[in-house]
Protein backbone atom coordinates (compact mmCIF):
# COMPACT_ATOMS: atom_id res chain seq x y z
CA UNK A 1 0.00 0.00 0.00
CA UNK A 2 2.61 2.48 1.13
CA UNK A 3 4.91 1.20 -1.59
CA UNK A 4 2.29 1.93 -4.24
CA UNK A 5 1.79 5.47 -3.03
CA UNK A 6 5.53 6.00 -2.99
CA UNK A 7 5.83 4.65 -6.51
CA UNK A 8 3.11 6.93 -7.82
CA UNK A 9 4.55 9.97 -6.08
CA UNK A 10 7.99 9.26 -7.41
CA UNK A 11 6.80 9.13 -11.02
CA UNK A 12 5.10 12.52 -10.56
CA UNK A 13 8.18 14.27 -9.27
CA UNK A 14 11.44 12.58 -10.24
CA UNK A 15 14.64 14.44 -9.48
CA UNK A 16 17.59 14.46 -11.82
CA UNK A 17 21.29 14.36 -11.10
CA UNK A 18 23.51 15.41 -13.97
CA UNK A 19 26.90 13.69 -14.11
CA UNK A 20 29.35 15.34 -16.49
CA UNK A 21 31.99 12.75 -17.39
CA UNK A 22 34.38 14.55 -19.73
CA UNK A 23 33.41 15.70 -23.21
CA UNK A 24 32.98 19.13 -24.75
CA UNK A 25 30.24 20.54 -22.48
CA UNK A 26 27.75 20.92 -25.34
CA UNK A 27 25.26 18.35 -24.01
CA UNK A 28 25.36 20.13 -20.66
CA UNK A 29 24.36 23.40 -22.29
CA UNK A 30 21.44 21.68 -24.02
CA UNK A 31 20.47 20.07 -20.73
CA UNK A 32 20.47 23.50 -19.10
CA UNK A 33 18.22 24.68 -21.95
CA UNK A 34 15.73 21.95 -21.00
CA UNK A 35 15.20 23.64 -17.64
CA UNK A 36 14.91 27.14 -19.13
CA UNK A 37 11.44 28.61 -19.83
CA UNK A 38 11.23 27.41 -23.44
CA UNK A 39 11.29 23.65 -22.73
CA UNK A 40 10.44 24.01 -19.03
CA UNK A 41 10.94 20.54 -17.52
CA UNK A 42 10.20 21.75 -14.01
CA UNK A 43 6.50 22.13 -14.75
CA UNK A 44 6.35 18.32 -14.75
CA UNK A 45 7.81 18.22 -11.26
CA UNK A 46 11.26 17.33 -12.56
CA UNK A 47 14.08 19.10 -10.77
CA UNK A 48 17.82 19.25 -11.24
CA UNK A 49 19.50 18.42 -7.92
CA UNK A 50 23.09 18.83 -6.82
CA UNK A 51 23.21 15.66 -4.76
CA UNK A 52 23.04 12.13 -6.17
CA UNK A 53 21.48 10.90 -2.92
CA UNK A 54 18.36 12.93 -3.71
CA UNK A 55 18.05 11.82 -7.30
CA UNK A 56 15.92 9.23 -9.13
CA UNK A 57 17.30 9.75 -12.62
CA UNK A 58 21.00 9.97 -13.45
CA UNK A 59 21.88 11.72 -16.70
CA UNK A 60 25.40 10.96 -17.94
CA UNK A 61 27.02 13.14 -20.60
CA UNK A 62 30.38 12.74 -22.25
CA UNK A 63 32.78 9.83 -22.78
CA UNK A 64 34.09 8.72 -19.40
CA UNK A 65 37.65 9.91 -18.87
CA UNK A 66 39.99 7.82 -16.75
CA UNK A 67 40.15 10.54 -14.10
CA UNK A 68 36.40 10.55 -13.51
CA UNK A 69 35.63 6.85 -13.96
CA UNK A 70 35.86 6.00 -10.24
CA UNK A 71 33.76 9.03 -9.30
CA UNK A 72 31.06 8.06 -11.80
CA UNK A 73 30.85 4.58 -10.34
CA UNK A 74 30.56 6.10 -6.87
CA UNK A 75 27.86 8.52 -7.98
CA UNK A 76 25.90 5.64 -9.47
CA UNK A 77 26.14 3.72 -6.18
CA UNK A 78 24.98 6.76 -4.24
CA UNK A 79 21.75 7.16 -6.21
CA UNK A 80 19.06 5.34 -4.19
CA UNK A 81 17.05 2.49 -5.73
CA UNK A 82 15.01 2.48 -7.91
CA UNK A 83 17.13 4.46 -10.36
CA UNK A 84 17.24 5.06 -14.09
CA UNK A 85 20.34 6.01 -16.05
CA UNK A 86 20.07 8.12 -19.20
CA UNK A 87 23.08 8.33 -21.53
CA UNK A 88 22.85 11.70 -23.26
CA UNK A 89 24.73 12.42 -26.48
CA UNK A 90 26.91 10.52 -28.95
CA UNK A 91 29.91 10.44 -26.61
CA UNK A 92 27.96 8.82 -23.81
CA UNK A 93 26.62 6.17 -26.20
CA UNK A 94 29.71 5.04 -28.12
CA UNK A 95 32.52 7.51 -27.53
CA UNK A 96 31.66 9.65 -30.57
CA UNK A 97 34.50 11.83 -31.84
CA UNK A 98 36.77 10.70 -29.01
CA UNK A 99 37.11 7.26 -30.61
CA UNK A 100 40.27 6.66 -32.56
CA UNK A 101 40.04 6.00 -36.28
CA UNK A 102 42.10 2.79 -36.13
CA UNK A 103 39.84 1.17 -33.54
CA UNK A 104 42.38 1.11 -30.72
CA UNK A 105 41.23 2.42 -27.32
CA UNK A 106 41.85 6.07 -26.57
CA UNK A 107 44.53 6.48 -23.87
CA UNK A 108 42.50 9.03 -21.92
CA UNK A 109 39.16 7.24 -21.87
CA UNK A 110 37.78 4.51 -19.65
CA UNK A 111 35.36 3.71 -22.46
CA UNK A 112 31.75 4.79 -22.87
CA UNK A 113 29.73 4.77 -19.58
CA UNK A 114 28.21 1.45 -20.68
CA UNK A 115 31.40 -0.26 -19.46
CA UNK A 116 31.05 1.07 -15.90
CA UNK A 117 27.33 1.35 -15.15
CA UNK A 118 24.16 -0.19 -16.60
CA UNK A 119 22.32 2.20 -18.92
CA UNK A 120 18.55 2.23 -19.54
CA UNK A 121 17.87 5.05 -22.00
CA UNK A 122 19.95 6.42 -24.87
CA UNK A 123 19.58 9.91 -26.35
CA UNK A 124 21.47 10.28 -29.67
CA UNK A 125 22.74 13.48 -31.27
CA UNK A 126 25.74 15.73 -30.94
CA UNK A 127 24.43 17.62 -29.08
CA UNK A 128 20.94 16.12 -28.69
CA UNK A 129 18.11 18.58 -29.20
CA UNK A 130 16.21 19.55 -26.04
CA UNK A 131 13.15 17.77 -27.46
CA UNK A 132 15.15 14.53 -27.62
CA UNK A 133 16.35 14.96 -24.04
CA UNK A 134 12.78 15.53 -22.85
CA UNK A 135 11.74 12.38 -24.73
CA UNK A 136 14.52 10.50 -22.96
CA UNK A 137 13.40 11.71 -19.54
CA UNK A 138 9.81 10.75 -20.35
CA UNK A 139 10.96 7.23 -21.31
CA UNK A 140 12.89 7.10 -18.04
CA UNK A 141 9.67 7.95 -16.18
CA UNK A 142 7.95 4.96 -17.77
CA UNK A 143 10.71 2.69 -16.54
CA UNK A 144 10.51 4.30 -13.10
CA UNK A 145 6.77 3.55 -12.96
CA UNK A 146 7.38 -0.13 -13.63
CA UNK A 147 10.21 -0.52 -11.11
CA UNK B 1 18.59 53.40 -20.93
CA UNK B 2 15.12 54.66 -21.66
CA UNK B 3 14.73 52.62 -24.79
CA UNK B 4 16.06 49.55 -23.01
CA UNK B 5 13.47 49.89 -20.24
CA UNK B 6 10.74 50.47 -22.78
CA UNK B 7 11.77 47.33 -24.67
CA UNK B 8 11.81 45.37 -21.42
CA UNK B 9 8.33 46.60 -20.49
CA UNK B 10 7.06 45.68 -23.96
CA UNK B 11 8.58 42.20 -23.66
CA UNK B 12 7.08 41.72 -20.18
CA UNK B 13 3.66 42.82 -21.39
CA UNK B 14 3.79 40.46 -24.36
CA UNK B 15 4.96 37.53 -22.24
CA UNK B 16 2.22 38.10 -19.66
CA UNK B 17 -0.44 37.97 -22.38
CA UNK B 18 0.55 34.68 -24.03
CA UNK B 19 2.32 31.55 -22.79
CA UNK B 20 5.92 31.11 -23.91
CA UNK B 21 6.63 27.55 -22.79
CA UNK B 22 6.17 24.81 -25.38
CA UNK B 23 3.75 22.08 -24.38
CA UNK B 24 4.72 18.45 -24.21
CA UNK B 25 3.78 16.48 -26.25
CA UNK B 26 0.94 18.49 -27.81
CA UNK B 27 2.06 21.83 -29.20
CA UNK B 28 -0.51 24.59 -29.77
CA UNK B 29 -0.03 27.16 -32.52
CA UNK B 30 1.16 30.06 -30.38
CA UNK B 31 3.97 28.17 -28.62
CA UNK B 32 5.32 25.97 -31.37
CA UNK B 33 9.09 25.55 -31.35
CA UNK B 34 10.87 26.86 -34.40
CA UNK B 35 10.23 24.85 -37.55
CA UNK B 36 13.19 22.71 -38.58
CA UNK B 37 14.62 24.55 -41.55
CA UNK B 38 16.71 23.22 -44.40
CA UNK B 39 19.87 23.62 -42.36
CA UNK B 40 18.76 21.25 -39.60
CA UNK B 41 20.92 18.14 -39.92
CA UNK B 42 19.26 14.93 -38.77
CA UNK B 43 18.95 11.31 -39.88
CA UNK B 44 20.75 10.45 -43.13
CA UNK B 45 19.04 9.27 -46.29
CA UNK B 46 20.76 7.56 -49.21
CA UNK B 47 19.34 8.36 -52.63
CA UNK B 48 19.03 4.85 -54.06
CA UNK B 49 19.33 6.02 -57.67
CA UNK B 50 22.14 8.53 -57.24
CA UNK B 51 24.45 6.80 -54.75
CA UNK B 52 27.24 4.90 -56.54
CA UNK B 53 28.86 3.44 -53.42
CA UNK B 54 32.29 5.00 -53.92
CA UNK B 55 32.85 5.33 -50.15
CA UNK B 56 33.95 8.97 -50.19
CA UNK B 57 31.70 9.63 -47.20
CA UNK B 58 33.65 7.13 -45.14
CA UNK B 59 36.99 8.82 -45.79
CA UNK B 60 35.87 12.21 -44.43
CA UNK B 61 33.69 11.02 -41.53
CA UNK B 62 35.04 12.84 -38.48
CA UNK B 63 33.77 10.43 -35.84
CA UNK B 64 34.21 7.18 -37.76
CA UNK B 65 30.48 6.52 -37.88
CA UNK B 66 30.40 5.41 -41.53
CA UNK B 67 31.69 1.94 -42.38
CA UNK B 68 32.09 0.34 -45.80
CA UNK B 69 32.12 -3.47 -45.90
CA UNK B 70 32.55 -5.54 -49.05
CA UNK B 71 31.02 -8.98 -48.84
CA UNK B 72 31.37 -10.91 -52.10
CA UNK B 73 28.65 -9.52 -54.34
CA UNK B 74 27.56 -6.38 -52.55
CA UNK B 75 29.03 -3.41 -50.73
CA UNK B 76 27.20 -2.21 -47.62
CA UNK B 77 27.47 1.41 -46.46
CA UNK B 78 26.41 1.66 -42.84
CA UNK B 79 26.02 4.85 -40.79
CA UNK B 80 25.94 4.41 -37.02
CA UNK B 81 23.74 7.26 -35.74
CA UNK B 82 24.81 6.74 -32.15
CA UNK B 83 28.39 7.69 -33.07
CA UNK B 84 27.52 10.28 -35.73
CA UNK B 85 27.88 13.96 -34.80
CA UNK B 86 25.76 15.23 -37.75
CA UNK B 87 28.48 17.55 -39.08
CA UNK B 88 27.37 17.07 -42.70
CA UNK B 89 30.84 16.52 -44.20
CA UNK B 90 29.67 13.28 -45.86
CA UNK B 91 26.92 15.20 -47.62
CA UNK B 92 29.36 17.91 -48.74
CA UNK B 93 31.95 15.49 -50.14
CA UNK B 94 29.47 13.24 -51.99
CA UNK B 95 30.27 13.65 -55.72
CA UNK B 96 26.88 12.37 -56.85
CA UNK B 97 24.75 14.19 -54.23
CA UNK B 98 23.45 10.77 -53.26
CA UNK B 99 23.54 11.36 -49.50
CA UNK B 100 21.20 13.82 -47.82
CA UNK B 101 20.62 14.82 -44.20
CA UNK B 102 16.89 15.01 -43.48
CA UNK B 103 15.48 17.37 -40.83
CA UNK B 104 14.18 14.34 -38.91
CA UNK B 105 16.16 14.22 -35.66
CA UNK B 106 16.61 10.75 -34.11
CA UNK B 107 14.72 10.56 -30.84
CA UNK B 108 15.48 8.84 -27.54
CA UNK B 109 15.25 5.04 -27.31
CA UNK B 110 15.66 2.33 -24.70
CA UNK B 111 19.33 1.41 -24.62
CA UNK B 112 18.89 -2.17 -25.86
CA UNK B 113 17.44 -1.00 -29.18
CA UNK B 114 20.41 1.19 -29.96
CA UNK B 115 22.16 -1.09 -32.43
CA UNK B 116 18.94 -2.08 -34.20
CA UNK B 117 17.37 1.31 -34.82
CA UNK B 118 20.12 3.89 -34.78
CA UNK B 119 21.62 3.13 -38.15
CA UNK B 120 21.11 3.85 -41.84
CA UNK B 121 22.09 1.21 -44.38
CA UNK B 122 22.49 1.15 -48.13
CA UNK B 123 23.88 -1.61 -50.32
CA UNK B 124 25.16 -1.51 -53.90
CA UNK B 125 26.09 -4.33 -56.26
CA UNK B 126 29.78 -5.07 -56.77
CA UNK B 127 31.22 -6.24 -60.06
CA UNK B 128 33.89 -8.92 -60.01
CA UNK B 129 37.22 -9.05 -61.82
CA UNK B 130 37.20 -11.07 -65.04
CA UNK B 131 40.78 -12.21 -64.45
CA UNK B 132 40.91 -13.34 -60.81
CA UNK B 133 37.24 -13.32 -59.79
CA UNK B 134 37.68 -11.04 -56.79
CA UNK B 135 35.12 -8.24 -56.19
CA UNK B 136 36.36 -4.91 -57.53
CA UNK B 137 34.18 -1.80 -57.58
CA UNK B 138 30.45 -1.06 -57.53
CA UNK B 139 28.87 -1.45 -60.97
CA UNK B 140 27.31 2.00 -60.79
CA UNK B 141 30.62 3.64 -59.92
CA UNK B 142 32.30 2.07 -62.95
CA UNK B 143 29.54 3.34 -65.24
CA UNK B 144 29.73 6.86 -63.77
CA UNK B 145 33.52 6.97 -64.07
CA UNK B 146 33.30 5.92 -67.72
CA UNK B 147 30.68 8.54 -68.51
CA UNK B 148 32.56 11.28 -66.70
CA UNK B 149 35.95 10.55 -68.28
CA UNK B 150 34.47 10.46 -71.78
CA UNK B 151 32.52 13.69 -71.31
CA UNK B 152 35.57 15.54 -69.96
CA UNK B 153 38.09 14.42 -72.61
CA UNK B 154 38.99 16.17 -75.86
CA UNK B 155 37.36 14.72 -78.95
CA UNK B 156 40.72 13.50 -80.26
CA UNK B 157 41.28 11.18 -77.32
CA UNK B 158 37.74 9.90 -76.81
CA UNK B 159 37.98 6.87 -79.10
CA UNK B 160 41.26 5.54 -77.70
CA UNK B 161 40.13 6.16 -74.11
CA UNK B 162 36.89 4.31 -74.71
CA UNK B 163 38.77 1.39 -76.27
CA UNK B 164 41.12 1.22 -73.26
CA UNK B 165 38.31 1.51 -70.73
CA UNK B 166 36.32 -1.27 -72.38
CA UNK B 167 39.20 -3.58 -71.54
CA UNK B 168 40.60 -2.49 -68.21
CA UNK B 169 37.40 -1.56 -66.32
CA UNK B 170 36.57 -5.27 -66.23
CA UNK B 171 39.69 -6.09 -64.18
CA UNK B 172 40.84 -5.38 -60.65
CA UNK B 173 43.87 -3.19 -59.93
CA UNK B 174 46.35 -6.07 -59.60
CA UNK B 175 45.24 -7.70 -62.84
CA UNK B 176 45.39 -4.38 -64.68
CA UNK B 177 48.95 -3.90 -63.53
CA UNK B 178 50.18 -7.37 -64.40
CA UNK B 179 48.33 -7.67 -67.72
CA UNK B 180 48.70 -4.14 -69.04
CA UNK B 181 51.38 -5.06 -71.64
CA UNK B 182 49.22 -7.88 -72.98
CA UNK B 183 46.15 -5.65 -73.32
CA UNK B 184 48.09 -2.77 -74.76
CA UNK B 185 46.69 -0.36 -72.18
CA UNK B 186 49.95 0.58 -70.50
CA UNK B 187 50.05 4.36 -69.99
CA UNK B 188 53.36 4.78 -71.84
CA UNK B 189 52.34 2.58 -74.77
CA UNK B 190 55.94 1.77 -75.70
CA UNK B 191 55.33 -1.90 -76.35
Amino acid sequence: MLQNIKKKARAYSPWIFHAHAGGCNNCDIELAACFAPRYDLERMGIQLRNNPRHADILIVTGPVTKQISSSLRRIYDQVPNPKVVVACGSCALTGGVYNRDDGKPNYALAGPPEKLIPIDISVPGCPPKPESIIDGVMLALEILRKK
Amino acid sequence: MKTGLARLAKELLRNSLRPVTANYPAIPEHARPHEPGEEIRGRHRFDVEKCVGCGACQTVCSSGAISVTDSGIERVLRIDLSTCIFCGRCRDICPEEGLQLTPEVPSAQPYGDILKTFKVEHSVDLSSCVGCGRPTYPKKQIETVRMRIISNLDKVNVDSARRDMDIYLKYCLNCRRSLSYIFGTHPRKLY
